[in-house]
C-alpha cells in the first residue's frame, strides 16, 4: 500500500502542543511535521494513560520548595516554617501569611495541601502579588485540595487571620500553568487513545466535588482521604444521617431543559446509587446503578430517562441519565437498596464515594468541567489546516478515518479535504439522523458522489475510507464498499490543499473521538481499501 | 490576549437573542442557522434575584424573583473581532450590539468560562 501523505494517530504516535495537533509524513524512518492549528480557550480534562483525570495543557509546577523542605524561598508573615510544613500562626491582631514570588500570571491549576487545622477557620485566602485577591475562600478543611485559578499579579499568597494557639499546616503547593489551546488525546476505555473533539458544554451544577452547598435529605457528606478519579485525595462519602428508610440524598436544582446528570461514584458499604429527577410523563422515578457489577440495576422511568454507566479504574464508575421532557428543577443522587430511590439505613457510617458531579444540556455526558462557586462552560475544540497543496494528489486519493461520533442529533459533523470553501471538498458527515453517515465529494461546485448510508452504531470506532479518480468514486466502511460512482470529473490538480475537522468554511465541525486519519495520493485499490477499512 | 471574558445584560431575551443572531452563521442544508465564528456564547437567561425555595423534592415552596434583564456571557475570540488600520495596528471592534450592554461583576458571578476568571 502507498505511504500516506498525512498521517495522525497511526500506531498510537500522538503528540501534541499549544495551539497544535502534531500530524505527520513517515518517509524512510523520518517524520515531517503536517500539524493542525488548534484552539479552545478554555481549560478542559481528560483521561490520561494512566486513567486519571487530567487537565490538558498542565505545565511543570513553578512553586519552588513547595514541600518546605527547607526554611528558604518563602516570605512569613506570622508564620513558620518548620517540621516539613508551613506553619500558619496567630495573627497578632493583623495577618498571618506565606508568600512567594513566582514571576507568573495567567491560568494556574493550584494544589496544596492541609495537613493541620485546629481553628475554626474552613477556608483561607489566595492572594497574589500586593495583596490582589485571587480566591477568598480556598478549603482550609484537612486534606489535599486542587482548585484552578487566574493570577493577576506575580505571586501566591495564602493568608488568614488566627487567633493564639491556632495553626494551620500547609503542605506540597503547587502551581502549575495551564496552557487553553492544548489538544487531548483521551485514553477513556481505549489503550490506543484519540483525539477528542467535544462541543461547548456547561456544567451547570457549582461546587462539583466538595457538594458544599448541596443540600441533604437524611444524608451526610463528609470529607474522606480516600483517591479521586483525578488522583487526588479528597472525596465525598456519603451516608445516612438517620437509621432510618426512606431517601438519603445529596440535591441541588437547575432547571427544567432536557439534560443529562453525570457523577463519579465508588462503592463503600452501599453498592448502589440512584439518580432522580421528575419528567412530564412519569414524575419523579429514579435510575439506580450498581457499583459492584458496573451496570445499570434499574431504570424506574418507562420513558426520557436514558442511563449509561463508565468504569473508570480504581473502583470509580460514572453514572450518568439523560433527561428529556423535565417537569421540575430537582436533581437528587442517593444512597439506593438496588431497587429505587429509598435505603433502609442500619446506621449513620456506611455510605458510597462521590466525585465530580455534572448537568449539562446535551444528551450525553462530555469530560468532566469541574466547578467551585459558579458555572462553567468549556469552550468547542477547533482543529484545522493540516498540510498543503502538496501534500495532496487532487487528481486522486483516499481519506481514510477511524472514527467514534459522540451523538447522531442535533446537527452535521464533518471531515473533510478542501481548498477552504465547501466548493471543492472530500468529505464524509454525520447527519442529525440515527447513525446515518453521508460521503460526498463536490468538483467545482458541482456534486460528483454523494451516497448516505445507515451504519450500525455510529458511537462505536468505524473505519471510514473515501477514493476520488476520474470515473472512479467510491467509500467504505468497516471492510465493505458502501457505493461507488464510475463516472465523473475529478478535480484539476492544486486545488485541494487542507485536513479540516469541519466543512472547509469553519463550519458544521467534527464532534467525537478520532483514532487515526490517513491521506493518500493515489486511489488504492479495492483490495487495499478493503484491508484498510477492516 | 487570545480570548475576551465578557458578561452582558440585554433588555430582554428577543434583544439578546437579536444579537447572537448578528454573529456571522450559515445555514445547514435543512435551512438551520449554524455559528460560523469560533467566539464562546452562553445563554444565562434572566438570572434570580431572590433564589427561589425548594422542598426536598426540588417543587417550589417560595418562589422566587428573576431579574428584568436577559444575562449573557461570551469569551470572544480576539482574532475574529480584530480589525486593522492602514498601518497595520490591531483593535479590538466587538459586534454591533454588545457594547452599550457590557456589565461588570464582583468575582465570577454566576458563570465562569473553564480555567478563567472574570475581570483578569
Amino acid at each position: 500500500m502507498a505511504n500516506p501523505s498525512i498521517q495522525l494517530g497511526t500506531n498510537s504516535n500522538w503528540a501534541v502542543k499549544e495551539d497544535k495537533l502534531l500530524a505527520y509524513k513517515e518517509y524512510n524512518d523520518y517524520f515531517f511535521n503536517k500539524e493542525f492549528d488548534f484552539s479552545r480557550g478554555t481549560s478542559a480534562t481528560y483521561v490520561a494513560k494512566d486513567s486519571l483525570i487530567k487537565t490538558a495543557g498542565i505545565q511543570p509546577n513553578i512553586v519552588k520548595n513547595g514541600d518546605f523542605a527547607t526554611d528558604s524561598d518563602w516570605n512569613l508573615s506570622n508564620a513558620a516554617i518548620e517540621d516539613g510544613v508551613a506553619k500558619i500562626q496567630d495573627s497578632q491582631g493583623g495577618f498571618s501569611r506565606i508568600r512567594q514570588n513566582t514571576g507568573f500570571t495567567g491560568q494556574a491549576k493550584v494544589t496544596y495541601t492541609i495537613s493541620f487545622n485546629n481553628s475554626s477557620n474552613t477556608t483561607i485566602q489566595l492572594r497574589s502579588y500586593g495583596g490582589l485577591m485571587v480566591n477568598n475562600a480556598l478549603p482550609a478543611t484537612v486534606g489535599t485540595h486542587t482548585v484552578y485559578e487566574d493570577f493577576a499579579s506575580d505571586a501566591i499568597s495564602f493568608q488568614t487571620g488566627l487567633a493564639a494557639g491556632e495553626e494551620i499546616h500547609l503542605d506540597n503547593v503547587s502551581v502549575q500553568e495551564i496552557q487553553t489551546d492544548t489538544p487531548r488525546i483521551d485514553f477513556t476505555n481505549d489503550t490506543k487513545g484519540h483525539l477528542l473533539l467535544e462541543p461547548q458544554s456547561t456544567n451547570k451544577v457549582t461546587q462539583s466535588e466538595t457538594f458544599s452547598t448541596w443540600p441533604t435529605t437524611n444524608a451526610l457528606k463528609t470529607s474522606v482521604n480516600l483517591t479521586a478519579p483525578d488522583g487526588s485525595n479528597s472525596v465525598i462519602k456519603l451516608s445516612s444521617s438517620t437509621t432510618s428508610g426512606g431517601e438519603h440524598k445529596v440535591r441541588t436544582n437547575t432547571d427544567t431543559t432536557s439534560a443529562t446528570d453525570s457523577i463519579f461514584a465508588k462503592m463503600g458499604e452501599v453498592r448502589y446509587i440512584y439518580n432522580r429527577r421528575s419528567t412530564t410523563q412519569t414524575g419523579y422515578k429514579s435510575v439506580v446503578f450498581d457499583l459492584q457489577e458496573g451496570v445499570v440495576e434499574r431504570n424506574n422511568y418507562s420513558t426520557n430517562a436514558y442511563p449509561k454507566i463508565t468504569y473508570y479504574g480504581n473502583g470509580w464508575y460514572r453514572c450518568e441519565v439523560y433527561y428529556e421532557n423535565l417537569s421540575a428543577n430537582g436533581t437528587g443522587w442517593g444512597l439506593s437498596d438496588g431497587n429505587g430511590h429509598t435505603y433502609n439505613a442500619p446506621n449513620t457510617t456506611d455510605g458510597l464515594y462521590i466525585w465530580g458531579v455534572q448537568q449539562e444540556d446535551l444528551s450525553y455526558a462530555t469530560s468532566y468541567i469541574p466547578t467551585q462557586s459558579s458555572t462553567s462552560t468549556r469552550n468547542a475544540d477547533v482543529c484545522n489546516n493540516s498540510g498543503s497543496a502538496q501534500d495532496f494528489n487532487s487528481e486522486e486519493g483516499v481519506l481514510y478515518a477511524e472514527i467514534a461520533y459522540l451523538s447522531d442529533t442535533g446537527t452535521y459533523r464533518t471531515i473533510s479535504i478542501n481548498d477552504g470553501t465547501n466548493n471543492n471538498m472530500v468529505a464524509f458527515e454525520n447527519r442529525p439522523v440515527s447513525n446515518q453517515i453521508k460521503a460526498f465529494i463536490n468538483v467545482s461546485g458541482v456534486s460528483v458522489m454523494s451516497s448516505t448510508q445507515s451504519l450500525t452504531n455510529v458511537k462505536q470506532f468505524n473505519k471510514i475510507a473515501i477514493k476520488w479518480k476520474q470515473d472512479d468514486f467510491a467509500w467504505w466502511v468497516n471492510g465493505v464498499q458502501i457505493h461507488e460512482d464510475l463516472s465523473g470529473s475529478t478535480f484539476a490538480s492544486g486545488v485541494l490543499n487542507k485536513l479540516n475537522f469541519n466543512n472547509g468554511i469553519e463550519n458544521f465541525p467534527f464532534e467525537g473521538k478520532v483514532r487515526n486519519v490517513q491521506v493518500f495520493t493515489e486511489a488504492l485499490t479495492d483490495s487495499e481499501l478493503q484491508e484498510l477499512t477492516s | 490576549m487570545k480570548y475576551i471574558f465578557k458578561k452582558y445584560e440585554f433588555d430582554n431575551q428577543s434583544q439578546g437573542q437579536s444579537a447572537i443572531d448578528a454573529l456571522p452563521s450559515v445555514e445547514d442544508e435543512d435551512g438551520n442557522k449554524q455559528p460560523s465564528h469560533h467566539h464562546s456564547v452562553v445563554d444565562l437567561g434572566y438570572l434570580w434575584t431572590t433564589e427561589p425555595i425548594y422542598n426536598e423534592d426540588g417543587e417550589v415552596e417560595t418562589e422566587g424573583v428573576k431579574s428584568n434583564k436577559y444575562s449573557i456571557d461570551v469569551l470572544w475570540k480576539a482574532s475574529q473581532i480584530t480589525e486593522f488600520d492602514e498601518d497595520g495596528n490591531g483593535s479590538i471592534v466587538y459586534p454591533d450590539g454588545w457594547e452599550s450592554k457590557e456589565i461588570t461583576v464582583e468575582g465570577n458571578g454566576v458563570h465562569t468560562f473553564a480555567g478563567l476568571n472574570f475581570n483578569e
